[in-house]
Order: structure tokens, then sequence, then C-alpha cells
């Protein structure tokens, strides 16, 4: 052959090979355009999003915790501060230099939780509701939320230098109660998931082995009730009015248990691994987000499945806890910040795009309160109902984050 | 152009073409450390070369094999430039053919139900 036309062959060859991912992504884009989505038109219009002024562009312009006063509590870095409802604000902590802000839960009583890591240490704090702080103990370095009982004992999970994990009890006075290894090397980048207590006061907590994660279930003393394998790394555990415990995995998977522990059903959204999370609607229904948002029956059987547009051209997927209103609208924010309200039966109700409109800020992990103000990063919503007073309606419960089911006292 | 090309030549010219093949990988790395404002950005980025030229080494392939056989066109090896257009050709033919299954044939996650 002539050598010339080897060179023709040879840079018709990498022509081809530089062109095939292009047309490789023009055939798929075509064929995911094609594919039907629950993109149909929206049954109202988006409430207006009003922006607030300490909103800007960042998450720390949503409140991390709210108390049953309305008094809104903000982390942003080493500051811990609080808005009441006449607009004050006030600081709690200001150690910017040396601390920085995890999480927080307000107790009925109005006291409040701090969560801080302080370089490779943290530190649990409680503040009365004055804001005078009343106590701060030590914790390991890596350390999940906490869940508080009605009568005021602080449950969290702790990872050890040596790498096992211990569920830990606090008293009101931040003494210790008791402490149970619950084993497991979640590895250098593991954050433990949050434990929750079910309506008869029993806790529920991750075991941190990745090999093999379990779901263990402790009483009120520190004792193993029992505990339940599970399939993959869990994320988030939330617990049903009726004692029916959900565990969340970021593998695409959803695990229904009863309050002894026996399996009921498991639920495969068999798609890539994200965070997304679960809410359970007061009726029943387990809304799961993931690539798109799933309504489940108490069977674990699929009602609906919302998906849309921008999950088929743009990759976009739920990557935040879905929120219950009163109402029965369901709210989801995905990763392309779009906001979503669905209806019970997953039709767009109204939708919110940051995208290409001037709001390009993440719309983050939103919470609703219960006069019905929808919060997101990008401003406030107010919106047709508050958030549902029972089921467990959005990440932490509601937003005391209290994490417990367990009856006033 | 001579068109009488030994046997050796071309084998020296396959083996050249093989063995060029790593170097790559280096210019694109070498590219990607050059222009990276940051440490963290060298080190994703750096990651991100090894896996795209394991996808994309039929493309990569030009950053040697052209310019190589340019030169050794110009200096006369003939044979050597064949050898060389030969495994240019095999691994953007491969390459086409391994992105046209991948497509094909791997579960694509986000298009599942």
């Amino acid at each position: 052959m002539r050598l010339s036309r080897l060179f023709l062959i040879y840079l018709l060859s990498t022509a081809a090979a530089v062109a095939t991912p292009f047309a490789l992504y023009r055939i798929d884009y075509a064929r995911r355009r094609m594919i039907p989505v629950g993109s149909g038109p929206a049954l109202e219009a988006a409430p207006l999003v009003l922006p607030v002024s300490n909103s800007g562009n960042s998450t720390y312009a949503l409140p991390a915790c709210i108390a049953p006063d309305g008094t809104e509590y903000y982390g942003d870095r080493g500051y811990f501060y609080a808005y009441d409802q006449a607009g004050n604000k006030r600081y709690l902590t200001d150690d910017a230099w040396s601390s920085n802000f995890d999480s927080c839960a307000v107790r009925a009583d109005g006291t409040v939780y701090l969560l801080a890591d302080h370089n490779r240490e943290g530190s649990l704090s409680a503040y009365m509701r004055s804001g005078k702080l009343e106590w701060t103990i030590s914790l390991p370095q890596a350390f999940s939320s906490v869940a508080l009982s009605s009568s005021g004992i602080a449950y969290f999970v702790a990872r050890q230098q040596n790498g096992l994990n211990t569920l830990y009890a606090s008293n009101t006075d931040g003494s210790p109660r008791w402490e149970l290894p619950i084993g497991g090397n979640g590895g250098p980048q593991w954050v433990p998931a949050s434990p929750a207590i079910g309506p008869g006061g029993t806790i529920y907590a991750i075991s941190g082995d990745p090999v093999a994660p379990e779901l263990i279930a402790v009483d009120t003393d520190g004792r193993r009730l029992w505990n339940a394998p599970l399939p993959a790394r869990a994320s988030q555990l939330i617990v049903g009015p009726d004692g029916r415990i959900f565990v969340h995995m970021p593998a695409g998977n959803v695990v229904a248990f009863d309050s002894r522990g026996k399996k009921l059903w498991e639920f495969h959204a068999n798609n890539r691994n994200n965070e997304g999370g679960i809410a359970l609607a007061p009726d029943g229904t387990l809304y799961f987000a993931s690539n798109f948002v799933y309504a489940l029956d108490a069977a674990g059987q699929t009602k609906w499945t919302f998906k849309s547009e921008f999950t088929y051209t743009r990759g976009d997927y739920f990557d935040k806890s879905p929120v219950v209103a009163d109402d029965g609208t369901l709210y989801a924010v995905s990763y392309y910040q779009q906001l979503y309200a669905l209806t019970p039966d997953g039709r767009t109700k109204w939708h919110l795009s940051g995208e290409p409109t001037n709001i390009r800020t993440c719309w983050d992990q939103i919470s609703l309160t219960p006069e019905g103000t929808l919060i997101a990063t990008a401003g406030r919503l107010q919106v047709s109902s508050g958030l549902a007073k029972t089921g467990w309606p959005s990440k932490n419960l509601n937003n005391s984050n209290g994490r417990s089911q367990e009856a006033p006292q | 152009m001579n068109e009488s090309p030994s046997r050796s030549q071309v084998s020296f010219g396959i083996i050249l073409g093989v063995l060029l093949q790593p170097l790559s990988l280096l210019m694109v790395l070498a590219f990607i450390h050059a222009t990276a404002h940051d440490s963290e950005a060298r080190g994703w980025g750096s990651m991100g070369a090894v896996l795209l030229y394991g996808f994309y080494f039929g493309m990569a392939q030009v950053l040697t094999i052209l310019p190589a056989s340019l030169l050794l066109l110009l200096a006369g090896k003939h044979g050597t430039v064949r050898g060389l257009l030969n495994v240019g050709t095999v691994l953007a033919l491969v390459n086409v053919v391994i992105l046209v299954v991948k497509y094909a044939v791997l579960p694509h996650s986000v298009l599942m139900p």
C-alpha cells in the first residue's frame, strides 16, 4: 500500500476516534430527550421567592435548627447565632478561628445543643434559651448529629480514635449516662449516621462496619435489644409513628423494619450512588429521593415515580431529603438547582429552576416551617401549608432536629 | 515517496509506536500540571487524565504518533513511518470499537427506570 494512502487511513481512523465520543453523546442526548418524564405543565405558578437579608449565596443562609418558639439558629464556620422572631440577632459563639459548626438541635424547653469540631476533636455544648452556655463536653472527631429524648437525654454516635463507633447517651447536665460500642470502622471520611428514637423510647442506630453494617436497637439503659443486617452502608435512619424503621443507603436502597427488627421489605432504586434521602408522610407513604423521586406504599411497592426531564438531559438527581407538607405536597430539590413541588399523586404542582434565571444559588436542604414558609438558600417562599405534623416529614423529623417520635413529657 | 520498506523498519516502527504511548499520557499529565492552579487541582487532574487516557487512547495517540511520523518522514525513514501509522490506526479503530461497545452494552444507570 502506498504510504500516502496509509497516512490517509491513519488520519481517517484518528478522526473517527475523535468524533465517536461526540457522536455517541449526541445520540444519547437525543435518546434521553425521547424518554417520557414528569415534565407536564405545572398545575399552578410557583410562589415568589423572597430574598432574605442574611441569605447571600451560601448555605449559611439556611437555619441549622429552629426552636418551637420560632427562633432560628444559624451556624457559619465558628459562628453560631440566633435570630428571634423579632429579627434580633444574638451570637452564642464566635469562635471563628478554632472551631467549625456542625449541627444543632433544640429541646422542647428551648435548650439548644450545638455540635462543633475543633481541629482534631469535637464538642457538644448546651445553651439555655437565653443563650447562656450550660455545659460543654469533648467528643472524638467524627460524630453524628444528636437525637433528643423527651426527658432531655442526648444520644449521638461518635467514632473513637481506634476507629470504633460508640453510641453515647448524655444526661441533661452533660454528664455521661452510658456508652455502647457499636463496632466497625467506617473509614476516615465516614460520618456516622444519626440515631433516632422510636415512639417507645427505643434508640436506633447504624453500626459503623462498612462490610457488614447493622441496624441496632438499644433500650434507654444502653442495653442492645436486637440487631438486623443491612445490605450496604447507610446514611439516614428514620422511624415512623407506628414504630417502623426505614434505613436509606446511598447505594440506592431503602429497607423497612418493624419495631422488633424483622425486615418488612427492601426497595432497590437500582441507580447510581448519591446522597438523596427519605421522608415519611402522615398517610404512611415513604418518599425516597434518589435519581428519581419514588413514592412507596406500606408494602414497599412503588405508587409512582417522578422522573424529571433534567435527569435525562443533564444527569440531574435528587440529592437532598424531601420534605412533606401538611396538605400532602412533597418538596424535592435536585443537584442542578431545581425545586419541585409535587402533588401526593406525583404530578408537578409547581417548579422553580435555579437555572437559567438569575437565581443561581443551589437550593440545598430546604426546610418548611409549621406556618408554611419554605426556607431555601435562594430565599423564602410562602407555600400552601406547613410541615406535616405526623410521620417523619423532613430530614431530622422537624425543624428542631430532635429526631424523636416520643410523645413530649 | 519511497514505497519499498524493509520488514525490520516496519517492525521497528510498530515497537516505537507502542513505546511512545506512555509518552502521550505523560504529555497530558504535564499539561495538567502546568496549567493547574493548585496542588488539589493537579491531583484531581492527574487522576482524571489517567482515566481519560483509558477511555480515549485512540485520540491521545495522535500526540505522539503524528509528530513522530512527520519527523521520520522528513528523515526518510519510510518503513518506520509505516509501522507507526499502523499502530496509530489500530489504536484509533480499537478505541472506536470499545466506545461503541461500551455505549451499546454497558448499562446506563441514569436511564434505568
